[in-house]
């Protein structure tokens, strides 16, 4: 190799050696991708660059984003998925609705909602853990069963506009919705906790090797059953933030809900098989993906389309994101 | 061997015992017996059965639950109900059990348009005459709403007060449609955007916003806020759409981006409005009176037993199928009426007469799709 070869590859070594590696790089990624869309609706509309994105964002996020929190956890025990978290929310949301109707106030209405979706984190936990029913076919067993027996109770609650819920979640706070801040919030606990507890530490393990974390003393089992349990507790809360958002809540979601939570943590960079990511990897996504609709319809793209853009989009980051797993 | 037949017959028990509960269970409740074997064709005792939706849970199942029993005890006719429970292929189980049962007319209420021709099938075999509610089935009386006029009131009653308060001339008009709906979303939509044109024949099309969006209260707030955003100096706004769902989820939005001052919404439906949720800036929506439906199908089956059975329209485009009368209802009259239970009680008593639940509720000077005079 000539001088200027070795001098060049030395130069590239050390530019390389600057570049972020493995989940900070999906993150960066995500984040460079979101400016990158950001930059250019605001180039064809200059007023997508305006508060009023902001909160439509931030109410995207908000919701769908406490769900994405609470899957992850389970995601990053190796306990694979909840598909039951978009039920457990709609109808946690039904009660805290119905119990303000029939004039409880706040506090407890809200402790009964969250300790509902508690109540079917443990009974997932159950199931899968104890029972040993594979978590996909639990947890969707769960969602019909959730749904099912909502829809026999009750179809839609109309929430009183002056209770508590919905006066204190209209407002905002530095010009964002408060249910982001709650988001927020939640999301930055859990990734602080993974990341820099013991707790959390004994979450990666499990979720990376199961078997190895057990030689260690830690058990599997409870690791996976609080998992599950906080997914619950993440609905219940996502269930408070869906309620104060509108007039109704109802007894369906909103197709397509789960398949959303499931694209922003694989997208985030979040293994399937448990134990590898990054929460800050998952924001980001859940950024990206929060934001793309509302800039599609600032492009006057048809709605015939969206989809198709926002599949395309999903298909090709989760290609580049095998690809690079398998480069490592 | 006889361990292999001692395992067999609790097996078998198991197995008939679920059968006959799911039979029983696929049936709901059974009210009269059915007709005595034996009987004529010419004297068989009317028995009518009728397949909800699903378990009658919301107010517009119950209403046309209780409407349709009601209705069959006011003539002494056999009924089964059953319950589809949102499902094509129970549907089509039901229809089975329909006909074992020896039904003489079916009411099937039903939303899988891809089995509605294997569950005429089975009615068309056993020469059963067959009412669908709001889905059509090829060879059935389509009985429901006229998609095409109900979006037509709401899109007028809409146009009207963009006319009397903004000159025609609105920033922006949300239309949200759910396209999975398939036909029935794209003639709802059709119908807005007649009654608009009517009210605002000027209106450029390059205000209207019209986006695919789902039928949940949450999604339709999504799109609507997509919408809002895209058009940020838009402030008379017209908020419309094919359910109260999607309007009342545009006028959410707009009051979470702090927009709500000038945005005027008119549903469709009406499902919610009359139900008790009140939303500032929804003046109103089109009444679909979905609690008097039995009392409509029983009018058109009074015919069919009669033997004076009109011809069979199975097409909700055409405009002679049976179509439940419909009217503007604007919000501020929503106290006026009785409740929907005091409602049921009025349209279904023993003496409560031939009105429409339109033809008695429908407010004065209201347009209407449907009424005689």
């Amino acid at each position: 190799m000539s001088t200027s070869g070795i001098a060049l590859t030395n130069r590239w070594a050390r530019v390389s050696a600057l570049a972020p590696r493995g989940h900070g790089a999906t993150t960066l990624v995500l984040l460079l991708t979101w400016l990158a869309l950001v930059v250019a609706t605001g180039l064809r509309a200059p007023g997508f660059l305006s508060g009023q994105t902001v909160v439509a964002v931030a109410f995207n996020m908000a919701f769908v984003g406490i769900m994405v929190t609470g899957v992850g956890i389970v995601m990053m025990s190796g306990a694979e998925f909840d598909l039951s978290v978009g039920v457990t929310a709609v109808t946690s949301a039904l009660i805290v609705a119905q119990l303000l109707v029939e004039g409880w106030s706040f506090p407890p209405a809200m402790l009964v909602a969250v300790l509902f979706g508690v109540l079917i984190g443990a009974a997932n936990a159950w199931l899968v853990l104890w029972l040993g029913i594979h978590p996909i076919v639990a947890t969707l067993g769960m969602m019909f069963l959730v749904s099912g027996v909502t829809r026999i109770f009750v179809d839609f609650v109309a929430i009183p506009r002056d209770s508590f819920l919905r006066q204190q979640a209209a407002g905002a706070w530095l010009g964002v919705p408060r249910v982001f801040w709650v988001m927020l919030v939640v999301f930055t606990i859990v990734g602080l906790v993974i990341r820099s507890t013991r707790p959390g530490r004994h979450l990666v393990a499990v979720g990376g090797n199961a078997q190895a974390a057990r030689a260690r003393g830690i058990s599997p089992r409870r690791v996976q059953g609080v998992a599950f349990v906080l997914c619950g507790l993440c609905a219940g809360i996502a269930g408070l933030v869906l309620a104060s958002q509108g007039d109704i809540v109802q007894s369906s979601l909103t197709a397509g809900t789960e398949f959303r939570v499931i694209s922003i943590l694989l997208l985030g960079g979040l293994a399937l098989t448990g134990g590898r990511g990054r929460f800050s990897g998952v924001f980001a996504s859940l950024l990206l993906l929060s934001t793309l609709p509302t800039a599609i319809v600032t492009w006057g793209v048809s709605s015939s389309w969206q989809p198709v853009i926002e599949g395309l989009v999903l298909a090709v980051a989760l290609a580049v994101n095998s690809l690079r797993e398998k480069k490592r | 061997m006889s361990t292999s037949r001692l395992r067999r017959w609790p097996l078998k028990a198991v197995a008939i015992m679920s059968l006959t509960a799911a039979v029983a269970a696929c049936g709901g409740s059974t009210d009269t017996a059915e007709p005595a074997a034996g009987e004529s064709a010419a004297d068989k005792k009317v028995f009518i059965g009728f397949a909800n939706f699903a378990e009658p849970e919301s107010p517009v199942l119950k209403a046309l639950d209780t409407g349709m029993r009601k209705e069959a005890e006011k003539r002494s006719w056999d009924l089964v109900v059953l319950n589809n429970d949102r499902d094509g292929p129970t549907a089509v189980s039901n229809a089975e059990t329909m006909v074992a049962q020896g039904v003489t007319h079916a009411v099937e209420f039903q939303g899988d348009g891809k089995v509605a021709p294997q569950l005429m099938d089975t009615f068309n075999a056993a020469n059963i005459p067959v009412i669908a509610i709001d889905i059509a089935h090829p060879g059935a009386h389509f009985f429901g709403i006229n998609n095409v006029e109900a979006g037509r009131l709401s899109g007028l009653a809409g146009g009207n007060h963009a006319k009397e308060n903004w000159d025609c001339k609105p920033d922006l008009v949300t239309l949200l449609e759910n396209e999975a709906s398939g036909d029935v979303a794209l003639l709802r939509t059709e119908g807005i955007l007649k009654g608009l044109k009517e009210a605002c024949p000027d209106l450029p099309d390059d205000v209207i916003q019209r986006r695919n969006s789902p039928t949940t209260p949450d999604g339709a707030q999504g799109v609507a806020r997509d919408i809002l955003v895209s058009k940020p100096d838009a402030k008379n706004i017209l908020a419309l759409g094919g359910n109260d769902n999607m309007v009342i989820g545009t006028i959410n939005a707009a009051e979470q981006l702090g927009r709500a001052g000038n945005v005027f919404g008119y549903g469709l439906g009406a499902d919610l409005m009359l139900f008790g949720v009140d939303t500032p800036g929804l003046g109103g929506s089109t009444a679909f009176w979905y609690e008097g439906y039995a009392k409509e199908i029983f009018k058109l089956l009074d015919k069919i037993v009669a033997g004076e059975a009109p011809a069979v329209v199975d097409s909700p485009t055409d405009p002679n199928a049976h179509f439940n009368p419909a009217c503007q209802f604007p919000n501020d009259q929503v106290k006026s009426i009785p409740s929907l239970d005091q409602r049921i009680e009025e349209l279904y008593a023993g003496d409560a007469g031939s009105a429409s639940a339109a033809e008695k509720y429908c407010p004065e000077g209201v347009e209407t799709y449907g009424l005689k005079g």
